[in-house]
C-alpha cells in the first residue's frame, strides 16, 4: 500500500499575484463598505438590552395590575351597598299588599298544608260527614 | 505588517482601540486564514469569500470577545464554519456532486488556474474529497497545516483521542484510495 508520507504535503495551490499584500486593505474596506458598526466591548449591549428582562416583569406586574383594578372596580358597580339593601327592602315591603301578604300567612299555615286535602279525601272514603267529627269537637 | 505582534498586544490595543486591534488581526491571522480556508474549500475564489466573512464575523463580535480562548482559536472556528457552510452550500446549488476536482474546478469560474499540483498530490486530493466531511477537515488541519490535536481540540470543540481516531481512518482510507490504480 502505498503511504501518504511519500507525497508529502506541499500546498498544491497558487495564489493571484499580489494577493496577500492587498489582502488586508480589501478586507477592511470589505468591512466599512457593507457598514458593519464594530460592537465596543463594553457597551456592545445597550442599557434596553441589559434591563430587558426587568422591563418585561414591569409591564406584566402592570397587566396584572390592571385586570385586578378592573375586575374590582366591576364587582363594585354590580353590588348593592348597605343603604341600597335598605332602601330595596322598603320598597318590596311596601309592595306587599295586605292581601298578599295575608294569602301567604294562610298558605304557610299547618291547617293549610297539603296533609289536610288527603285527610278529607280518606273521611270521603270512609263515608264521614266533616261536619260531623266538628260537631263531636264542639 | 504586524504578523509578529502577539496576541497579548493586540488585547491591549482592543481594550483602547477596537479598530486598530482589528486591523493587528486583520494583518497577524489574514493569509494564515486564506490558507486555512483555500485547503477546505479548494478553490481560489470560495477562499477569498470564506477570508472576508470570517473578518465580518470577526469583526461583528470582536466586543463581545472573551479572553476564554485565545483569538487564533476563535478566529480558526469562525473560519472552519464558513467553509464548512460554503462547502454546504456550494454542494447544494450544484447539479453535480462535488467529489471530485474536476467537478470542483468545472463549477468554478477559475477552473483550475490555481491548481499546481502534480499527479500524486492532485491524487491525495482526489482521495481526500471522498472523505467524510469531519475526517476531511481533521486530515487537512492535521496532514498540510501540521495543527497540534490540541489547538484542533479547541477549535473543533472535538476530544483528542476523537481526533487521532478521525485522522488514523482518514489516512488508511487515502491510503488505499491511491493504492487502488
Amino acid at each position: 500500500m502505498k503511504r501518504i508520507d511519500e507525497i508529502g504535503n506541499r500546498e498544491p495551490f497558487r495564489v493571484p499575484d499580489g494577493y496577500f499584500e492587498t489582502l488586508s486593505d480589501r478586507i477592511m474596506d470589505n468591512v466599512h463598505r457593507n457598514e458593519v458598526t464594530a460592537p465596543a466591548g463594553k457597551t456592545d449591549k445597550t442599557v434596553f438590552m441589559r434591563l430587558r428582562p426587568m422591563f418585561y416583569l414591569a409591564a406584566v406586574i402592570c397587566g396584572i395590575a390592571v385586570i385586578s383594578y378592573s375586575v374590582f372596580k366591576f364587582s363594585k358597580e354590580n353590588s348593592f351597598t348597605r343603604e341600597s339593601k335598605s332602601v330595596i327592602a322598603d320598597a318590596m315591603i311596601e309592595e306587599i299588599d295586605t292581601y298578599t301578604l295575608e294569602d301567604q300567612i294562610i298558605s304557610l299555615s299547618p291547617d293549610n298544608a297539603t296533609g289536610n286535602d288527603s285527610f278529607s279525601e280518606s273521611l270521603i272514603l270512609e263515608n264521614i260527614d266533616e261536619t260531623d267529627i266538628t260537631t263531636d269537637n264542639k | 505588517m504586524n504578523k509578529n505582534i502577539s496576541e497579548e498586544n493586540i488585547l491591549e490595543v482592543l481594550g483602547a482601540d477596537t479598530e486598530k486591534a482589528f486591523r493587528l488581526i486583520v494583518e497577524k491571522y489574514g493569509s494564515k486564514v486564506y490558507w486555512h480556508a483555500r485547503r477546505l474549500v479548494i478553490t481560489h475564489d470560495d477562499a477569498d469569500d470564506v477570508v472576508q466573512n470570517t473578518f465580518i464575523n470577526v469583526w461583528k463580535n470582536i466586543g463581545r470577545f472573551r479572553n476564554e480562548s485565545s483569538i487564533y482559536t476563535w478566529i480558526y472556528t469562525i473560519a472552519t464554519n464558513e467553509s464548512l457552510s460554503l462547502i454546504k452550500k456550494r454542494e447544494k446549488l450544484s447539479s453535480v456532486p462535488l467529489d471530485s476536482l474536476d467537478n470542483i474546478f468545472s463549477q468554478a469560474g477559475e477552473g483550475d488556474t490555481w491548481f499546481d499540483g502534480d499527479e500524486a498530490e492532485r491524487k491525495l486530493q482526489e482521495a481526500v474529497l471522498k472523505l467524510p466531511e469531519k475526517q476531511m477537515v481533521v486530515f487537512k488541519m492535521k496532514y498540510f497545516e501540521e495543527m497540534s490535536y490540541e489547538d484542533m481540540s479547541r477549535i473543533l470543540n472535538t476530544s483528542v483521542g476523537a481526533l487521532k481516531a478521525s485522522y488514523h481512518h482518514a489516512v488508511k482510507k487515502i491510503e488505499l484510495f491511491i493504492s487502488g490504480d
